[in-house]
């Protein structure tokens, strides 16, 4: 089973419809914390057209939606497990993985980083990392 | 009683002082620059009770967050004051008294609460950075009905400015 990490686009079709399964279009999806808290801050900031009330009861209705209930979208977190198996180079802690101990890197994308780093005990495999990257990349400007 | 949130400048000192002086606990907490006289006694009141007693239940708490943060600017929070390999070892097995909290869901609600600007002293508006709000909300995630509220060290001039936190900034 492959996972797919959610572009903007399909949030905005998730917070739309979030019983709605059939907005997953077949897929699987995989979200980390740093995206919906992201989804919050820039309806705080008034930098999206819903006000913040309104993007508040779209999360809510999203995280107790069928997506989220039946797992078509995961929401990745950052506990104290996935912390220590992601921000070390290796096992032996010697170095701090090189993607996240960078100051020039902003906070949202290292918190993403962490969250999406493939490893043996995750077993959903590069891509979503992959994807986040590449969509980022593409998107200096939401400060991903 | 209450617990403590250090945020990310806290617990670069706390730690420094974890693996240095304090010696995990066994020695005292002093304060520094980032740590504050009050943040200092508030830490070493709750190691005294969980080695006294075993009903004790407040925790020194670090966000997953502050130690992401304290990974980004390594050099710049740590100075050579310990190594990963120690970090590794705290985050694999911390000390019953040391709480590392999770980002996760929970924090949602407490960090929707938190307002985008902060009215300072000047009558000035300044951005309140979310980095910051999950600190806070962190803070305000560990408050139950009824009982003291969570302490949270912060030198940050923004934060010590929200009315959900201002009595409980030490």
């Amino acid at each position: 089973m492959g996972f797919r990490y959610p572009t903007w686009d399909d949030w905005e079709r998730f917070l739309e419809s979030p019983n709605d399964i059939d907005a997953a279009r077949g897929e699987f999806f995989l979200g980390t914390i740093a995206d919906v808290l992201q989804l919050i801050e820039e309806a705080k900031k008034g930098a999206v057209s819903v006000s913040l009330a309104e993007r508040m009861q779209h999360i809510r209705a999203l995280l107790n939606g069928s997506l989220v209930v039946r797992y078509l979208l995961r929401i990745l977190e950052l506990d104290q497990q996935a912390l220590l198996e992601a921000v070390f180079e290796d096992p032996s802690g010697q170095e701090l993985w090189s993607e996240v101990a960078n100051k020039d890197t902003r906070p949202w994308r290292t918190l993403r980083r962490l969250v999406l780093r493939d490893h043996d005990n995750r077993g959903f495999g590069d891509q979503p990392y992959r994807e986040m990257e590449a969509f980022f990349a593409e998107e200096p400007g939401r400060n991903g | 009683m209450a617990d403590i949130v250090l945020d990310t400048d806290g617990l670069a000192d706390f730690l420094a002082q974890y693996f240095g002086p304090a010696n995990r606990g066994v020695g005292r907490f002093m304060e520094s620059e980032w740590l504050s006289h009050r943040a200092a006694q508030e830490i070493n009141r709750i190691v005294d009770f969980f080695r006294l007693d075993d009903w004790a239940k407040d925790h020194v708490i670090a966000s997953t967050f502050a130690f992401m943060e304290i990974a980004r600017k390594w050099d710049q929070l740590i100075q050579g004051r310990f190594r990963p390999y120690q970090l590794r070892a705290l985050l694999n097995d911390p000390d019953e008294w040391f709480f590392i909290a999770s980002v996760d869901t929970s924090l949602i609600e407490f960090f929707y609460q938190l307002p985008a600007t902060v009215m300072m002293e000047g009558g000035n508006a300044e951005k309140l950075e979310w980095t910051d709000a999950v600190h806070v909300a962190t803070a305000l995630s560990r408050n139950e009905p009824g009982l003291p509220h969570c302490r949270l060290r912060t030198r940050d001039t923004r934060i010590v400015r929200i009315e959900l936190v201002a009595n409980d900034c030490v």
